[in-house]
């Protein structure tokens, strides 16, 4: 489903990605690791369409889509959720889901209809919001909601556009206990049918969802293997699990 | 919602009575004041379509006025009197160079956008003073005025009056309309946050460069109607400083809301009418008064009756 080859990005001297090779294969949760800093958000914004590569290819869906521009790459199928929360404060939540849902639902030159009364975005989008668990504040302005339920709505955005591929840059970053726990119940009740690249700093969330780990260290990939076999791994438990696990 | 829709209610049968009031009254002059109101509110209208609701700062949207009226102008100096041939022009005319326009200034973004329409509309201006057939930098009167044949008599003060005030009801419909149709909600959304739009496939451009046409052409129709009320066609009004003004008109009105460019073209130019019998240097006045209520009113004079829309 998606294949990166050589992704090399540089900030100054900075090496963020340095030869990233990176495979996910259609129905798999693919979870990436790394200490701060280590180039998840900078790999995730490439695959994205936000960043521009320096080299390397990425193909998705059998197309190169190196040089796509962002909202081609969405109508393609890949969506992505933000590590710092990015939604439309001003409108509600039911309006930010519709907002995603109108996207992937062929262009918006059309002048005339309420959007907002239209029950082909609304309907979708009310059915998003249960999903995630937000259907009792959809009529919140986004940026009147609590910082974990914003966590959900750009889950749920991102989600309502029916994506092939979902990025998922942590997540669970900010969320009390009981919303993490609600947001791995959603990830895992999507499993198989949705394909997942998950970002995420919770070890617990990433061994009980993912099916493959790659570990990012400055910007290369120093381990990519099944969830048993990253536990053991010497190299990655220096590098990275040493303090936590 | 229903509160609103009284409010317009009220509002539209006040401008309605208007013209019988002033003339009970004896005093006529309040129709052509109120008449070159509503004239220049539909320019305000058109321009909060994208300085509100596009969240491009536009600082050259007089430039349609002037093309509009120009239209009008130059049809009737070669004897085309027909109004719906000045209105079509003054509209095709208008929409080609916002698209135009826009299709440089677009991509530029912040202060260069701001300066690159500026600077487009001042070419514009310096080339109307430049058009010696078209009186240059007096302007031309015109010779005779839109003709629309059996329906209407321009000449008639208050036939042209509900002119405007039809005309002007239905631009603030028709952008009501729009503002909250699919196009209407992609244009907010990308003026809400526009890495979010990219990242669900929404690309800005696109629609920012449609609002930015029609904007326009409805602002052609404004200048098709102010050289009707003028009689004059003049580069004045392309001056950077109209432009200025009309961007005070939506910001004092409130941006993004339906009701704010009306509020806002009545206040500044009831205000600056008042300020004109008092003293000629009302000016100095007028500029305190305005930053004053900008500070007041952060929403703009919108904001006091209605909560504004995203
Ligand atoms: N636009 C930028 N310009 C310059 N340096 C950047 C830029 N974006 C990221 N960096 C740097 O690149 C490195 C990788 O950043 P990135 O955000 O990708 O890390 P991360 O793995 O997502 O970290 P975290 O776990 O904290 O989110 C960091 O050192 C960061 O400071
Ligand atoms: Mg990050």
């Amino acid at each position: 489903m998606l294949e990166v080859k050589g992704l090399c990005k540089s900030f100054g001297a900075l090496r963020a990605s340095d030869g990233i090779d990176f495979h996910v294969a259609e129905g798999e949760t693919h979870a990436l690791i790394g200490p701060n800093g280590a180039g998840k958000t900078t790999f995730i914004n490439q695959l994205a369409g936000t960043l521009r590569p320096d080299a390397g290819t990425i193909r998705f869906a059998g197309e190169d889509i190196t040089r796509l521009p962002a909202p081609r790459r969405a109508r393609k199928g890949l969506a992505r959720s933000f590590q710092i929360t990015s939604v439309y404060p001003g409108f509600t939540a039911l309006e930010n889901v519709a907002l995603a849902v109108q996207a992937r639902s062929g262009h918006s030159f059309r002048f005339w209809r309420d959007a907002r009364r239209d029950p082909a975005l609304t309907g979708p989008a009310r059915q998003v919001l249960e999903e995630v668990g937000l259907e009792e504040r959809m009529h919140v302005l986004a940026g009147n909601l609590a910082h974990g339920e914003q966590r959900s709505l750009e889950v749920a955005m991102a989600l309502a556009t029916r994506p092939r591929l979902l990025l998922l840059d942590e997540p669970m970053a900010g969320m009390g206990a009981d919303e993490s726990q609600r947001m791995i119940g959603l990830l895992s009740s999507l499993k198989r049918r949705q394909t997942i690249v998950l970002v995420e700093h919770d070890m617990d969330a990433v061994f009980r969802l993912a099916d493959r780990i790659a570990v990012l260290v400055y910007g290369r990939v120093i381990a990519s293997d099944s969830p048993e076999k990253i536990k053991m791994n010497e190299e990655v438990r220096r590098a990275y699990l040493g303090e936590g696990a | 919602m229903r509160a609103r829709l009284i409010l317009w209610g009220i509002a539209a049968l006040l401008l309605i009575a208007l013209p019988p009031l002033a003339t009970a009254l004896g005093q006529p002059y309040y129709v052509d004041l109120a008449r070159r109101i509503l004239i220049l509110a539909i320019a305000a209208i058109s321009l909060n379509l994208i300085l509100g609701y596009g969240g491009l700062v536009s600082f050259g949207h007089a430039a349609y006025l002037g093309i509009g009226a120009y239209a009008v102008g130059i049809l009737g100096f070669y004897g085309i009197a027909n109004g719906w041939i000045h209105l079509l022009v003054a509209i095709g005319a208008s929409a080609l160079v916002a698209a135009a326009i826009g299709a440089v200034s677009i991509r530029a973004s912040g202060i260069y956008f701001i300066m690159i329409t500026l600077a487009f509309t001042q070419m514009l201006y310096y080339l109307g003073i430049s058009l010696d057939v078209y009186g240059g930098d007096d302007g031309m009167r015109l010779k005779s005025r839109s003709q629309f044949a059996g329906l209407v008599d321009l000449r008639d003060p208050v036939a042209f009056y509900y002119v405007a005030l039809g005309v002007m009801l239905l631009f603030v419909f028709l952008t009501y309309r729009i503002v909250n149709s699919r196009f209407g909600m992609a244009l907010r959304a990308a003026k809400s946050n526009e890495a979010r739009s990219r990242a669900i496939g929404f690309p800005p451009y696109p629609y920012r460069l449609a609002a930015f046409i029609i904007a326009g052409a409805m602002c052609g129709v404004a200048g098709a109607l102010y050289a009707n009320h003028t009689g004059y066609i003049t580069p004045g009004l392309m001056a950077w400083h109209q432009s200025g003004e009309m961007m005070f008109m939506v910001i004092l009105g409130g941006m993004a809301s339906t009701a704010g460019p009306v509020l806002g073209t009545f206040a500044l130019l009831l205000v600056e009418e008042v300020l004109k019998g008092w003293t000629e240097h009302w000016q100095v006045i007028l500029g305190p008064l305005l930053v004053l209520s900008v500070v007041f009113f952060r929403r703009g004079l919108a904001g006091i009756f209605f909560k504004p829309d995203a």
